[in-house]
């Protein structure tokens, strides 16, 4: 047990994942990393995403650094052009009437566009369109959108956003929680579990028994769906807060967390880009500390408490994700748990 | 090709037909068979026609009589119904116009697209490739008649795709994997009378080929209906009242690397007494899934076959065919400012 805890699990490929925001792909391509894979993202002519891996068959030059060329992309060491299939169909050195080499392709990935991101396929089997996760009432609200990238492990960024109890003590001046903490003194708070064939749900306030169904609209509550999305939604006495948060993971110890949570207030544009998410960067500068000691100490002498076991179940749905045993086996955290703790 | 020369007449005598009830459930003999039907078709006419295709006479009358109706009405409620920058609805006079057109041809139009569920993945994906059909508030069972016409004609498009892969040496679901669930298109047209002085200059559709993947061409109210063979010149259809001519278009050419080459067809002027009338005609364009790849397996290519066009995605080809028939009708200045423009945007971040 205390082997496999040191290693940080790796997310399962077989789902899309987020290559980036429809609006930060407008003219040029751009460069990517996901699950360790370099890719190059870039429009067609009429807007449609194409993604190919990121390096010319030919010297190996990052095609992120080429240029469009109507529907095909141009390398910039040598001029050679790939259409979207990544089939090589010009090389500029060769002469007039000297027939094209046959067979030279890059690699491609599935994408598609699903407002507000561009989504590629990681698996080896064919894509499933219906797997792409779901915003809800994305075309209703008005958003704020932005990119945070933390050098740690998806598991402890994921993590992270599970953990209840940091929010009062890490989001100074940034968390509903702090303020609350601030102002009224800590209080005793009861949280319900649920693991789902998809992930997990905590929520606030518990329900009475395992059969009650999750409420609609509970004060506070959070999701997790396999392989990256964390979502949360809680009350506000003027309306409903709504944040979406998928980790993708670029390498092992770097994780690039795509957000988009509703504005406090529904003015102004419907999506707004944002360079910073102050609560975010809270967690970003702390994470990056304790990744250092998990990659010098690893996990196994961690000490946990009651209030960790959202944080426990988390990371052990992850592991058997990541060893494709979820599945089959998701009897083996138990299917309902209330936590109680001071917030 | 000039539409001086004299077309060849020709009827549904003169060419194999093509089942499609034998294809879909006849035994490994009958769809054989079928399939060499079409093939010999393509090499020597360029085009086929199928029947036992299950569009009942009974849809398509009732088609034209709302076709009738609908061109009858006045220009101000036609108008109302017409979007300025979408697909489908009303598409009057001097709008489209054919690639190699010099003027816009003499008709008007109406288009609905298929229609799928709100949350299809290719629709969540491209929803301007499905757009909400508008609905004219007469006649009537508009929105039934053209339902059932969307309906007849869908059930003939797996069938018919599956065939003209075969036709080709093809992988059988190629092509019907590329169209399915794709925005097709029903279109009505009218062609009005034409003007008694043939000075004019105005044409009821000049050359052209389509950009979907087949178009398929029950008989219109009159015959005019004219395509290109590459080994007999121009012929002009009579005689194909009870089957459906099906035109293969610019995709099918890219998705089998012009193993299975575009039709060229036009509608001529008539000449005579036929053109104090007006002709009605519905045309079903099958398009490509706006997601699809258009790209031809390694079936189709050879030593002697090497690769002819690139990769491309289904919808970019759309798009493009869109702005190049749009900019051919620009001044040349706006022209190259659009050309300038377009190329900037794709050098920017």
């Amino acid at each position: 047990m205390a082997e496999s805890n040191d290693t940080a699990p790796v997310l399962p490929k077989n789902h899309w994942y987020i290559a980036c925001a429809s609006s930060k792909l407008r003219g040029a391509p751009r460069g990517v990393r996901i699950l360790d894979e370099q890719l190059v993202v870039f429009r067609g002519t009429s807007g449609t995403p194409v993604v190919l891996e990121d390096r010319c068959p030919h010297r190996q030059a990052p095609l992120s650094r080429g240029s469009l060329q109507g529907h095909t992309l141009q390398c910039a060491y040598h001029g050679w052009r790939f259409d979207p299939a990544g089939h090589c169909v010009d090389i500029p050195s060769l002469g007039a009437g000297s027939p094209m080499p046959s067979g030279i392709r890059v690699p491609t990935r599935t994408a598609i566009e699903r407002a507000p991101y561009i989504w590629v396929w990681m698996g080896d089997g064919p894509a499933d369109v219906s797997r792409i996760p779901d915003i809800p009432q994305f075309e209703d609200l008005r958003w704020n959108q932005g990119t945070t990238v933390i050098e740690c492990s998806a598991l402890t960024a994921i993590e992270n956003f599970f953990d209840p109890v940091h929010t009062a003590f890490l989001h100074r001046y940034t968390h509903p929680h702090f303020f609350r903490r601030a102002l009224g003194g800590a209080t005793q708070s009861s949280h319900e579990l649920r693991a789902t064939p998809s992930g997990l749900i905590a929520f606030a306030p518990p329900t009475a028994g395992a059969d009650d169904p999750v409420p609609d609209r509970p004060l506070g509550l959070a999701r997790f769906e396999l392989p990256n999305h964390a979502s949360l939604s809680f009350s506000l006495p003027w309306q409903r807060h709504h944040g979406h948060f998928f980790y993708v993971p670029e390498t092992a110890d770097r994780t690039r967390v795509e957000w988009l949570t509703t504005k406090y207030l529904q003015l102004g544009r419907r999506i707004r880009w944002r360079r910073k998410n102050a609560v975010l960067e809270q967690d970003r500068l702390l994470l990056e500390q304790i990744e250092k000691w998990h990659q010098r100490r690893g996990r196994s002498d961690e000490r946990s408490v009651a209030a960790d076991a959202i944080t426990l179940m988390l990371s052990k749905i992850l592991r058997l994700a990541a060893a494709g045993q979820w599945q089959g086996a998701h009897d083996s955290v138990p299917a309902r748990r209330v936590v109680h703790f001071r917030l | 090709m000039s539409a001086s020369e004299k077309p060849r007449q020709l009827t549904a005598d003169d060419m194999p037909l093509v089942s499609l009830a034998a294809f879909v459930e006849g035994g490994a003999a009958d769809r054989a068979e079928q399939v060499d039907r079409m093939r010999r078709s393509l090499q020597d006419h360029d085009f086929f026609a199928l029947v036992d295709h299950g569009l009942s006479r009974d849809s398509l009358e009732a088609g034209y009589r709302a076709a009738r109706d609908f061109f009858a009405l006045p220009e101000s409620e036609k108008r109302a119904l017409h979007k300025g920058s979408g697909f489908v609805g009303y598409i009057p006079f001097g709008v489209e116009q054919a690639l190699r057109g010099s003027r816009p041809d003499f008709k008007e139009l109406w288009h609905s697209v298929a229609e799928r569920a709100p949350n299809h993945p290719e629709r969540l994906a491209r929803p301007e490739a499905y757009p909400v059909n508008p609905q004219p508030r007469t006649p009537r069972e508009w929105p039934s008649v053209l339902g059932a016409l969307h309906a007849s004609f869908e059930s003939m498009v797996d069938g018919t795709l599956r065939m003209l892969s075969l036709s080709a040496a093809l992988p059988e679901t190629w092509l019907a994997d590329t169209a399915r669930d794709g925005p097709h298109l029903l279109r009505l047209i009218h062609y009005p009378p034409l003007p008694a002085d043939s000075s004019s200059g105005l044409e009821r559709a000049v050359e052209h080929t389509g950009a979907g993947i087949l178009g398929f061409t029950p008989a219109a109210t009159s015959e005019g209906l004219e395509i290109y063979s590459r080994t007999r010149s121009w012929q002009r259809l009579g005689g194909f009242e009870d089957a459906v001519v099906v035109t293969v278009a610019d995709m099918t050419e890219r998705l089998t690397n012009r193993k299975i080459a575009s039709s060229l067809h036009r509608v001529a002027n008539p000449d005579g007494p036929s053109s104090a009338e007006s002709r009605y005609a519905i045309v079903y364009f099958v398009s490509a899934r706006p997601s699809a790849l258009l790209d031809c397996p390694p079936e189709a290519l050879d030593k002697e076959n090497p690769r002819l066009f690139p990769a491309q995605n289904a919808w970019d080809f759309v798009t493009e065919r869109m702005t190049d028939v749009w900019l051919n009708q620009a001044s040349p200045p706006y022209r190259a400012y659009f050309r300038l423009k377009q190329r900037l945007k794709r050098l920017l971040p």
